[in-house]
């Protein structure tokens, strides 16, 4: 059986994680750990060790890229892949986002039945 | 004065001129009318805002209120709309005011510009023009315009750090109502500073609009992403089995909120543009690559409507400089149209034709045709609703966002159709050639 990676997903629309949830654990097999916030993420993550981080950018209070700053901090978290899901998908904020080091950048709204495979992709490409 | 005295006069008031911007006016004779011309010797006339050089014209001045006219007209010209567009264009504010009250009733477009502030509608006196101006000393300044004492009268104020100057003449037409007719001039460093005020305010306003539209759009797209992932959840099957008139409703659901991305998508762009963030990533790239790209990319949607696109011959690489997901845009745009207006087991073909320097991507469809009326107005925004209209879905954006983005890459747009025999769009790029590169295009 080919390994699948461990997601850290953080996202404040229970909505979302909710469909996120479904497609990447009900229709991607991945095994997952969800976030409502920053802080939540903060809390949760050395003990998911997880192998991919996938964030959304836009979250009141600590923002998805403030979140990854603080995360980098955490042993064990330093050169994780991190994936970020954003709604404002122009040019400059996917290469500004790029250069903060995440790997790939997925524009919301997402497609929910290739969004496990294509989260897969990126992370076997870090590999 | 003797003629080489006059032709040297002349040439000195000719460079003068130019070197300190003078108004110029030729005239074949001494001019001895109301204005402000002042009289010097019978040969030349001068003034430090005018020169008048004899003898070099067609044309004469008289004492005419209306001012100085050519003789021979120009054909065509409506001379007296065109000097109401240029009193209108002055690059000083230009305000009319009723005599008793001080209610503006007329400002150039300088004037507004610098009155953007202010609120339509409402009343505005020329004493809230300028700050220290009050009511009293400008009844006093117009008083000898009443009477008839003096024909001008001039004001120098300093408000705000500017140094405003302000002419005040009373204009009547005939013997019926009069206004007064006030134009400011600001000092120079202050008019350039008010210019790159007025620019810099104009620019936080389209700023602040893009942000705003971006804001919407991000909010918009939020429970968009909950709606369209729900959807596709429920039609995979994967939540349950979903069948017969249910899945029919489902389908439905699904096309349209793929309609409301795309159109909050297009608002976006549409707002991008306007404000001028539209930022291309312009790199050297193949056109062919990217038609066939374009062709796989749409060729589900086209089926969807019994359509087959196709794109046979298009020959060797021919590189452009362009932004990939932009153009990208601009086919799938073109593609998912001539899909959409196509008749099922209609075809669309897609052919590039090159000339030395430019490149044509044309997309050819068998469908119903557009009618001149239509293809008028088929790139201006909404310009496309009446085919919308027609039962087919579409925001009407769409062609007015292409022909933007194809005009940023220096190219340009437009339709050939005929009713009931179809379309053919095309674009027009610039090719880029590997040997431009040593001469210093820049990528």
């Amino acid at each position: 059986m080919t390994e699948l990676p461990k997601v850290l997903h953080v996202e404040d629309d229970s909505d979302i994680r909710e469909i996120a949830c479904l497609a990447l654990e009900a229709i991607g097999g991945l095994s997952l750990v969800q976030c409502a916030s920053g802080p939540e993420a903060l809390s949760k993550a050395q003990a998911a060790t997880p192998d991919v981080l996938l964030l959304d950018v836009m979250m009141p209070g600590m923002s998805g890229v403030e979140t990854l700053a603080e995360l980098r901090k955490l042993p064990g978290l330093e050169t994780t892949p991190a994936v970020f899901m954003t709604a404002r998908a122009q040019l400059s904020e996917v290469e500004e986002l790029r250069a903060l080091g995440a790997v790939a950048v997925i524009t919301k709204p997402f497609d929910a039945m290739t969004l496990a495979e294509e989260l897969i992709s990126i992370w076997r490409g870090t590999l | 004065m003797s003629p080489l005295d006059t032709r040297l006069v002349g040439a000195t008031l000719v460079v003068c001129a130019a070197l300190f911007g003078w108004r110029m006016l030729r005239r074949p004779k001494p001019y001895f009318g109301d204005s402000d011309c002042v009289l010097f010797d019978p040969d030349a006339v001068y003034h430090p805002d005018m020169a008048i050089l004899p003898g070099t014209d067609a044309g004469h001045m008289d004492d005419n209120p209306r001012g100085y006219q050519a003789e021979t007209g120009q054909q065509g010209m409506d001379l007296g709309e065109m000097v109401g567009a240029a009193f209108f264009a002055l690059l000083d504010e230009v305000y009319m005011f009723h005599p008793e009250t001080f209610e503006i009733v007329f400002m150039n477009a300088r004037a507004r510009r610098r009155n953007s502030h202010q609120a339509k509608g409402q009343a505005l006196h020329f004493g809230q023009i300028v700050p220290g101006l009050d009511r009293a000393r400008l009844r006093g300044a117009v008083q000898p315009l009443l009477t008839g004492a003096n024909d001008v009268e001039c004001l120098d104020y300093e408000a705000d750090e500017e140094e405003i100057h302000i002419s005040l003449q009373l204009i009547q037409q005939g013997d019926g109502p009069t206004c007064f007719m006030a134009v400011l001039q600001r000092t120079e460093a202050d008019f350039m500073a008010v210019l790159q005020r007025t620019e810099a305010d104009e620019s936080d306003a389209a700023q602040r609009t893009a942000d705003y539209v971006a804001t919407v759009s991000h909010e918009l797209r939020t429970p968009l992403t909950s709606v369209k992932g729900a959807m596709e959840l429920l039609a995979s099957g994967a939540l349950g089995d979903v069948s017969g008139g249910a899945a029919s409703v489902l389908s439905i659901a699904q096309r349209n909120i793929d309609r409301m991305i795309s159109l909050t998508n297009e608002i976006l762009d549409l707002a991008k543009l306007e404000a001028g963030q539209m930022k291309l990533n312009v790199l050297p790239m193949d056109m062919v690559g990217l038609v066939q790209d374009a062709i796989e990319v749409n060729a589900h949607y086209a089926r969807q409507c019994g359509v087959a696109l196709n794109a046979d011959g298009l020959g060797p690489p021919v590189q452009v400089l362009g932004d990939r997901g932009r153009l990208m845009q601009v086919m799938s745009n073109l593609l998912s149209n001539a899909a959409k207006f196509s008749n099922p087991g209609q075809q669309v073909n897609v052919a590039l034709t090159a000339t030395s320097d430019r490149l044509r991507v044309s997309v050819i469809d068998q469908g119903q045709g557009i009618d001149a009326e239509t293809r008028a107005q088929l790139f201006q925004r909404f310009g496309s609703s009446s085919l919308s209209a027609a039962g087919i879905a579409g925001s009407g954006l769409g062609l007015s966002i292409v022909k933007s983005i194809v005009q940023a890459h220096n190219g340009e747009i437009g339709v050939d159709s005929e009713l009931g025999r179809g379309s053919e769009f095309y674009f027009d790029l610039p090719i880029f050639r590997d040997e431009w590169k040593t001469i210093g295009v820049s990528t």
